[in-house]
């Protein structure tokens, strides 16, 4: 399945904080979107999931124009992991995941026997199987993330959009979420991914959208996108790449700023 | 056992306790009150069907449509009080806050000052209130993106504006006889609760909890975000909407049956979710019971402490506000 999106501009009455992006990806595949703050990533990603109205282009999935698709339509194509999620009331876990699967109940609907065994499923998919009777309200950051990630995958969506799923994470904790990210796209989802580190431990095939302003700076293969030019006219400030190979022999990028 | 077991083993036990305390309650208030009546001889003078003897009489004509009253109030409050807290993502919501109390009071008070019949101070109240809530809902209805705070802003400057007029109409008014009859009223009260008035009330009423029990899994994911609702395939918008409409029908017809009953949509709702969890599906009928036994309890007390009837408003805020802060302080957060 194809998401193409063209030349979509967007934002609040006359300020457009989204001009003229397009972009494509597969599913199975990975997209991570970087630019500074403001720079029009979540308006981006609130457009093509019909949060906010566009003001021109299209998003389509396999040629097919998603704009006066239903909420329910979309979400059977898009889930969504927040940047922030801080619910009031205090879910188990298991509770929160199964909530991804509201989308596939008729308006009286309640969770089947069926729907809380794919929750759990989903939980043990991503390593958190005994967190499911806790409330996500005393979970810590990344385990609220891995949460949000199982609801995503209870939602069995092609793709996934994800909103800095990094931020106010440790490195090790981003590290995991990385992980989980590659493995998603093995097994068929596209993930659409924003983040504020350009080192993104970026695939062969993986794909970088740079937005400055809300306009495209470049967008390619991340090999070929990710270079020194790109982010200074990014991020405004002068930078560089450094490479280097760690001691399992893995080749490392690594964006400083000089 | 599994998890969804486990909790809908714990969650029938806390509702078949709550029925039981429900019946304790409901037998307990017939025999209470002036009219001293043995609860031994409850049942057996309801199926006697003698209809001329005067237990029978203060039985079916005074104390069951008060009873059946206060029961539904208690329970309209905390379950549309329930619903207004998750679809607002607020915890300090309660049934009033888009006006609808407000503007009954007005619409009571505007009956009274005109010196209807009892039976028209409900249908005005009534109609003020459900008015209330659509004016906040029109002033809102262009608006997108965070609907809710517009909404709750919308809900205040209603509130304003209605207690404002009701101020005005209690500064006008007779104070010999009006002006007690407004303030009696605008403090809750079931001394004037018939057969009449409950049949007006109990047809939105039983619309409001339809409404809300039929979408209550819904309810969840309101209290999520309209952008994360809409994520998942709900309509943030139109799923508010259609729980507003049964949330007001709840409480409009709580307030002009019983008048400004305050405190219960904001406690009851918390209560339950200590014992129940947050999940709506069980949330809702636990909180129907527990706000119908505990204000019928109120107004046992309130009707039998002492020769003159206390206000049920003041009588569940006394008892309700020092229990609730038990409850934070015992439990950490209120939620």
């Amino acid at each position: 399945m194809k998401l193409e999106v063209k030349n979509l501009s967007s934002g609040y009455d006359n300020n457009l904080s989204l001009k003229n992006v397009s972009f494509a990806l597969e599913n199975g595949s990975v997209m991570c979107v970087i630019g500074h703050n403001g720079g029009g990533k979540s308006t981006l990603f609130k457009t093509i999931l019909g949060f906010m109205d566009r003001k021109e282009g299209s998003v389509t999935l396999d040629g097919e124009d998603i704009k006066h698709w239903s909420s329910k339509k979309i979400a059977e194509y898009f889930s969504y992991i927040p940047q922030n999620h801080t619910p009031i009331f205090g879910y188990t876990v298991i509770d929160v995941v199964v909530m991804g699967r509201v989308g596939k109940m008729g308006f009286m609907g309640t969770p089947s026997k069926k729907d809380f065994e794919k929750g759990r499923e989903a939980l043990e998919y991503v390593g958190i199987a005994d967190l499911e009777d806790r409330k996500y309200t005393e979970l810590s950051g990344g385990e609220r993330k891995l949460v949000l990630i199982a609801r995503a995958i209870c939602q069995e969506s092609k793709f996934m959009v994800m909103d800095e799923p990094t931020s106010d994470l440790d490195f090790v904790k981003s590290e995991r979420i990385y992980e989980f990210i590659r493995k998603l796209s093995s097994y068929g989802y596209g993930i659409i991914l924003s983040t504020h580190a350009p080192d993104y431990p970026f695939n062969k095939n993986d794909k970088l959208l740079i937005l400055k302003k809300g306009s495209v700076v470049d967008f390619g293969n991340a090999e070929e996108v990710l270079t020194s030019e790109n982010l200074e006219k990014a991020y405004g400030v002068p930078m560089d790449i450094l490479e280097a190979v760690d001691r399992n022999g893995k080749k490392r990028r690594m964006c400083v700023v000089l | 056992m599994n998890i969804k077991s486990k909790k809908t083993s714990q969650f029938t036990l806390v509702l078949i306790s709550m029925v039981v305390i429900s019946i304790i309650i409901i037998l307990s208030s017939f025999a209470i009150g002036y009219y001293k009546i043995p609860v031994k001889d409850i049942i057996p003078t309801i199926l006697s069907g003698e209809t001329k003897t005067s237990q029978y009489n203060v039985i079916m004509n005074i104390r069951l449509p008060r009873i059946i009253s206060a029961f539904l109030i208690g329970s309209a409050l905390s379950v549309s009080g329930s619903a207004y807290q998750g679809m607002f993502k607020n915890p300090l919501v309660s049934p009033d806050i888009l006006g609808v109390s407000a503007g009954a009071g007005l619409g009571a008070s505007l009956a009274i000052s005109l010196d209807l019949s009892y039976y028209y101070v409900q249908i005005i109240a009534f109609a003020f209130g459900i008015i209330s809530v659509f004016i906040c809902y029109i002033t809102v209805n262009k608006v997108r993106y965070n609907q809710t705070v517009s909404l709750i802003l919308a809900g205040m400057m209603v509130q304003a504006l209605a207690n404002a007029c009701t101020t005005f109409l209690k500064y006008i008014a007779d104070p010999n006889n009006t002006l007690s009859e407004i303030t009696f009223w605008l403090m809750g009260s079931l001394s004037k609760t018939d057969k009449e008035g409950l049949m007006f009330s109990i047809v939105p009423m039983i619309l409001g909890f339809i409404i809300l029990f039929s979408m209550s899994y819904k309810l969840n994911i309101l209290t999520l975000g309209d952008d994360e609702a809409r994520s998942m395939g709900i309509n943030p918008n139109r799923t508010r909407a259609i729980a507003v409409v049964g949330a007001t029908f709840l409480s409009a017809s709580a307030v002009c049956l019983g008048g400004l009953i305050g405190f219960v949509g904001l406690m009851i709702p918390h209560i339950s979710r200590q014992f129940v969890g947050p999940q709506y599906t069980r949330l809702l009928p636990t909180s129907a019971l527990m706000g119908g036994s505990f204000l019928l309890f109120m107004d046992n007390i309130a009707r039998s402490l002492s020769t003159m009837e206390i206000p049920l408003g003041v009588m569940t805020a006394l008892t309700g506000a020092p229990f609730f802060l038990y409850l934070i302080g015992a439990r950490g957060d209120g939620k």
